[in-house]
């Protein structure tokens, strides 16, 4: 679903990101690993489109992102470190509005049915968004990646600034919607989130994806070890 | 999905508290200027009104004269104060609004009521003309300077573009919330104009000329809002965009008015009062001189009447002789006036080109200009009202000379006409508007030349591609 072959972007002089290889299938939640500035978020703005590469290709469901901007928006949902929505509409506005965008028309009480589905709260929906904390936002991006349909989404730090609690119920949340056959791509400093939720991990240091591994082939433990030798 | 776009903008902006004060002061603020700018026409109306029929009044009943002491007696013609000058008043408070007319010089225009304010007096006068002209274009900046460097600034626009909108939807989408936004504040105003404009002594092309007046307004607008979304959408921050745009309304209403009425009063001086008097005083010395039959240039001319007339003095003519002499008097310093004022209009001509040059870099300048003209409160206008109170100033000196010259024998000074109401068959000054023909001859170009602009600006808002 979210393919990068060869994939480099550099800026002048700078190599942001160097020959990424991944491919992340329905259903699978990869995990990029990594220390500031090491390419994770550079990855997802390719896969957006928001930036061209220098070198290889990126695709969404099989279409080529530069040549098809608008067509492989259809297929993804986005949700940035810190979603911010507008804050003089409410949740249920906001996500109406967005998901217009997205030429998704739905009633009210589907748009509702979407928010309690990514666990907000009732009697938050039409609650105006300057009220909302970060989860209950990231929740309505969840509830907008339900309303798209959305065959594959990409995060960046998206649980960075969660309290614990929060932090779980958004990884359930992701998990549903793995189970729904989204493919995931999500970049992310925690390490247990990572372990907990991913089907692949990728640990990138200096635009290189210096390891890429399944979940499964690691404890949290040696993934921590693994992470600090490259990082170090 | 552009109207969804504007739709958001349009809900977010009217649950907002700025926007909700700063349009109840602005238009609080435009209903109480064109309130006191109606109540100003209406007293000027009046007094016009008023004035003009007690000066027809005293020249009807005149004690009986002789004509010519009748053309030094004199009488008066009134500008009238025009219907949309309520909207925009221009030009009318510095150029005056009556001219004394009376034998021998043609006089300018006097009752000036603004003679001794400075330039910041005259820039913050509240008047409708001033609050849309200046303060709303300062509202648009207010609403829009940010309307998408908050969404770069707080992540919302890669949300947005990540749905597959594209930035040309986002920017119509945005431009027309900003346009309901507006509406809003000024359809009321406007609507409030047209009730005062039907309330006022109206001419027939004055509603169409409040319709053009919206119509340039709306491109000025248009042009504001255009420039605020193009900009917002360059730049990355709301405070460099805050910064950009100000710079542009100083520049463009403040700015290169100030700079080009001072370079071309550089370039084209106008004379000194004393100056304009003493070359006016050389060249009437040059003529016929009609209370003074004994100068050189009389007595030339004298012989040519004698000659023409095949008689050897005065006498003997048909015809009172000194009607004859007063009016060719009279001609001569027709000609004279005329040639000076024309040197000074050329002047004030002059100046105002290179303004409507520089206009090309101010849209404020150039719906100044338009607004004036639709008003029929600009320098053109005026020219053509004292260019009819002279023609007809000239006709009613040339009736009372020739009145003399016809009806009265030679050296019969105390001539009195016979006709008991002489003076009220006298002619009567009626002044004929400038049409909206004319008005679009003389002004379409300031019209023009908006156009282009929000042309001009539209296609800024096509080639934004990426948002940086």
């Amino acid at each position: 679903m979210l393919i990068a072959k060869n994939l480099t972007k550099e800026y002048g002089n700078f190599t942001a990101l160097n020959q990424l290889n991944i491919n992340v299938e329905q259903g699978n939640i990869y995990c990029l690993l990594g220390a500031n500035g090491a390419g994770k978020s550079t990855t997802i703005n390719l896969f957006l489109g928001f930036i061209p590469a220098t070198k290889g290709t990126i695709s969404i469901n099989g279409l080529e992102v530069q040549e098809n901007l608008i067509k492989t928006k259809e297929y993804i949902a986005y949700i940035p470190e810190n979603l911010m929505l507008y804050p003089h509409l409410s949740g249920l506005e906001n996500l109406e509005y967005l998901a217009t965008l997205a030429q998704k028309k739905y009633t009210k009480n589907q748009l509702i049915d979407f928010l309690k589905e990514a666990g907000l709260q009732n009697d938050a929906h039409q609650k105006r968004v300057a009220q909302y904390s970060k989860g209950m936002r990231q929740k309505v991006g969840i509830a907008l990646a339900l309303a798209k349909d959305a065959k594959a989404l990409l995060l960046d730090e998206p649980t960075s600034g969660l309290d614990p609690q929060a932090s779980n119920e958004f990884s359930n949340l992701l998990l549903k919607l793995k189970q729904k056959n989204v493919a995931i791509l999500m970049a992310t400093h925690d390490l247990f989130r990572a372990k907990q939720i991913a089907t692949h991990i990728g640990i990138m240091k200096e635009g290189v994806l210096v390891k890429s591994f399944k979940n499964e082939e690691v404890t949290l433990q040696e993934l921590e070890n693994i992470y600090l030798e490259i990082i170090n | 999905m552009i109207i969804h776009i504007a739709k958001k903008e349009f809900t977010q902006a009217l649950r907002d508290n700025r926007f909700r004060l700063l349009a109840i002061f602005l238009g609080v603020l435009l209903a109480f200027a064109m309130l006191v700018s109606w109540s100003y026409y209406q007293k000027i109306n009046e007094e016009h009104t008023k004035t003009s029929k007690t000066a027809r009044q005293q020249w009807n009943t005149q004690t009986p004269k002789n004509p010519h002491a009748a053309a030094h007696y004199g009488t008066f013609a009134f500008k009238p104060i025009q219907t949309l000058s309520l909207i925009d008043n221009g030009l009318d408070k510095y150029l005056g609004v009556s001219v004394f007319l009376e034998g021998h010089r043609q006089n300018m225009a006097e009752y000036k009521q603004i003679t001794e304010q400075n330039d910041l007096a005259r820039f913050a006068e509240l008047t409708p003309a001033f609050v849309f002209s200046y303060l709303v274009p300062l509202l648009i900046i207010l609403l829009s300077f940010n309307i998408f460097t908050t969404e770069k600034e707080n992540g919302t626009l890669k949300l947005l573009l990540s749905q597959g909108v594209s930035i040309l939807q986002l920017s119509l989408g945005k431009i027309i919330g900003l346009w309901t936004l507006l509406a809003m504040v000024l359809l009321p105003i406007f609507g409030l104009g047209f009730v005062l404009l039907l309330a006022s002594s109206y001419q027939n092309d004055d509603v169409l000329r409040y319709l053009m007046l919206i119509f340039s307004l709306i491109l000025y607008y248009g042009i504001f809002i255009n420039i605020c979304v193009g900009v917002s959408a360059y730049v990355s921050s709301s405070n460099t965009s805050l910064v950009t745009l100000l710079g542009f309304w100083i520049i463009s209403t403040l700015l290169i008015p100030k700079l080009t009425t001072n370079i071309s009063k550089k370039i084209y001086p106008t004379p000194s009062v004393l100056d304009y008097k003493a070359q006016l005083k050389e060249d009437l010395e040059k003529g016929v001189d009609g209370h003074n039959p004994f100068s050189r240039r009389s007595q030339i001319f004298q012989d040519s009447v004698l000659k023409a007339n095949k008689v050897d003095s005065i006498q003997k003519l048909l015809f009172n002789y000194a009607g004859l002499i007063m009016q060719a008097g009279e001609e001569h310093e027709t000609v004279v006036y005329a040639k000076a004022l024309k040197k000074l209009n050329d002047i004030y001509f002059a100046q105002l080109k290179i303004h409507e040059a520089s206009a090309i870099l101010s849209p404020t300048i150039l719906f100044k200009m338009f607004s004036m003209q639709l008003a029929k409160t600009d320098l053109a206008t005026h020219y053509d009202f004292s260019a009819q109170a002279e023609k007809y100033r000239v006709a009613l000196v040339r009736d009372l000379n020739y009145d003399i010259k016809d009806n009265s024998k030679n050296g019969d000074w105390e001539y009195i006409s016979k006709d008991k109401d002489f003076f009220k068959k006298n002619i009567q000054f009626q002044y004929k508007p400038i049409s909206i023909t004319q008005t679009l001859q003389q002004g379409g170009m300031a019209l023009v030349y908006l156009m282009f602009w929000f042309l001009g600006t539209l296609l800024f808002i096509l080639s934004i591609k990426k948002i940086h």
